[in-house]
């Protein structure tokens, strides 16, 4: 009893410092460095009091330019031509102290075609905390430890989608797409020599496009290609709203000839869900076309966004091998899988229980049990057949948390939890108690 | 009584702070636990992908079969109002008593086999 006594008052004395705990961190977010992060609507930043140093120069690779040494390469857009040296003049000579990230994907033409340029500046530490998403807002993020950067350039010469830049119009200017953790080259990086000191505790914030809508919140989709396989991965962005709203509506086509696949030339279609770290793979042979594009919650493409405007984008950019591919085009020469130049050595490298096969149907239920713990933020309305109309069943959860009962919920979670840690507790203590008995069947064996 | 309850609340919370590292535990041990199983299976599986590419697919669909299963298992968990941190903590003690188990028996039958071998 008396155990029990202390370890109520334990208990207590914790929830109370847990509070004292969590108030105190709210108020580090009125840290004085919070003003230290603006934002533009120009996509320019204060540089205050960076210092940058190149430490490597980017390799040459043949489509690809250096921006910053050949700024000639952007011909007669001057309107690009003065971004592009205005910031690089502030990186060179003003610096930022706070701006971790700034992206800006943008389009132009060169030699009859159009490209699609992007830079991104990202925390190399920190690794991707950023978005930049559809329409003229950046997000940007302050964080405690800067200690690097790094900027991409690339171009990407399959950037087809219209009404980014009409030929001969006088309105050229940089335009930001939706394309956010999309690495297109060579990085170029140099370090802050002057990094910021934050006060304990401060864990940054971050500044959201005031006026962004709905699209905004688009989850981060990544694509990438292995030996025979495409995958899809989503992630959502820190301190943004809930993705539930969004799914990912993707097709892939696939031209095979090596028996694997019942036919020969196929597309598969389908809806997957944007929450966090939600994978999706499809194995594919030889040419493949994919695509994908966000969805609302009854897998339909979104056509326009929150209020009502028509989206110039809805598609998602890919990632495939570390260069872009804008699935918009029919072009398959972009991705092209590669035939493996030692099948038994890449498959040993590549090979996953859940690639299928034996390894993949034993590891199933053990991915299952593995998988239960996040499971239930994961769910997603499910639709069944009822006298001859679909019904959607929608996950019941998330409705309650968003109604005002959801404070009440909440707390009865919290005691629900404290029901089963005691319950866990217990049971965990009993364990290690039996295995103390020399009795016990398990304990008469380790002895030995 | 009324010491009970914020003695389960502070044990919510406590347990709800410790969650994460719960979850990194059990992520480190099932990625152990697929290490494991794709050294032992490898050769298997690609012996069976090279020679019967069906019977090859068709273990796969099976594996999907799962996926779709917890697809629905989401659901019903949403469903049933649960807490996450709840199903971690009854799932990490449920793998912390099948790792005892599994180890002792591990050990058992070395020992017999050992036994039978040397005696």
């Amino acid at each position: 009893m008396k155990g029990v006594l202390k370890c109520g008052l334990f208990a207590v004395l914790f929830a109370v410092s847990s509070i004292a705990l969590f108030t105190g961190s709210s108020a580090s977010a009125s840290s004085p460095y919070d003003d230290l992060v603006k934002q533009h609507s120009s996509f320019s930043v204060d540089y205050d009091s960076f210092t940058a140093e190149w430490l490597s120069e980017p390799p040459t690779f043949s489509n690809m330019t250096d921006l910053y040494d050949n700024i000639d390469f952007c011909g007669d857009q001057s309107n690009f031509c003065q971004y592009l040296t205005e910031l690089k003049d502030r990186i060179d000579n003003h610096g930022s102290k706070n701006i971790i990230v700034q992206s800006m994907p943008m389009s132009f033409p060169h030699d009859g075609r159009t490209y699609m340029l992007q830079m991104t500046m990202y925390d190399i530490d920190e690794e991707f905390e950023f978005g930049m998403y559809n329409g003229n807002y950046a997000t940007l993020i302050a964080k405690k430890n800067l200690q690097r950067k790094q900027i991409t350039i690339g171009y990407n010469s399959h950037w087809t989608i219209g009404g980014i830049y009409t030929e001969g119009s006088n309105n050229q200017k940089p335009y930001v797409t939706n394309a956010t953790y999309v690495d297109l080259g060579y990085p170029i990086v140099f370090s802050n020599l002057d990094i910021p000191e934050y006060p304990e505790g401060y864990e940054g914030e971050l500044v959201n496009g005031g006026e962004a809508g709905a699209t905004a919140h688009k989850p981060n989709i990544t694509w990438s290609v292995n030996d025979k396989q495409v995958t899809v991965s989503s992630e959502s962005e820190k301190n943004t709203a809930s993705l539930e709203d969004y799914k990912i509506y993707w097709w892939i086509s696939n031209v095979t000839t090596d028996g694997v696949q019942p036919e020969e030339a196929f597309a598969l279609s389908g809806c997957t869900n944007a929450d966090y770290n939600n994978n999706f793979t499809v194995p594919v042979y030889f040419d493949y076309g994919v695509q994908a594009y966000y969805a609302d919650k009854d897998c339909n493409i979104l056509q326009v966004d929150d209020e009502g405007n028509q989206l110039s984008d809805n598609m998602v950019v890919l990632t495939i091998d570390g260069s872009t591919f804008d699935g918009s085009t029919t072009d398959h020469e972009a991705i092209i899988g590669e035939i493996p130049d030692n099948a038994i050595l890449k498959a040993i490298r590549q090979f996953r229980p859940n690639d299928g096969g034996l390894a993949g149907l034993i590891y199933a239920p053990i991915e299952a049990i593995a998988t239960l713990p996040t499971i239930v933020g994961s769910c997603s309305p499910i639709n069944l057949p009822l006298l001859g109309e679909q019904v959607s069943l929608t996950c019941i959860r998330p409705t309650i948390q968003a109604s005002p009962m959801g404070a009440v919920y909440n707390t009865i979670s919290v005691i629900v939890t404290g029901m089963v840690t005691w319950w866990v507790a217990w049971k965990t203590f009993g364990t290690i108690k039996s295995i103390q008995d020399p009795q016990d069947d398990r304990v008469e064996v380790l002895k030995l | 009584m009324i010491l009970l309850l914020p003695l389960i609340a502070g044990l919510g919370l406590m347990s709800m702070l410790g969650v994460p590292l719960l979850e990194t535990g059990l992520a480190f041990i099932f990625g152990a636990l697929a290490w494991i199983l794709k050294m032992i299976l490898l050769p298997f599986d690609l012996l069976i992908e090279a020679t019967m590419p069906a019977l090859h697919n068709g273990l796969s669909d099976i594996q999907a079969m799962f996926d779709i299963g917890m697809t629905y298992m989401a659901y019903i968990l949403d469903a049933s109002l649960i807490p996450q941190t709840a199903i971690t903590l009854i799932v990490s003690y449920y793998v912390f008593v099948g790792g005892v188990s599994l180890t002792a028996w591990g050990f058992k039958l070395m020992i017999k086999w050992r036994q039978a071998l040397f005696t």
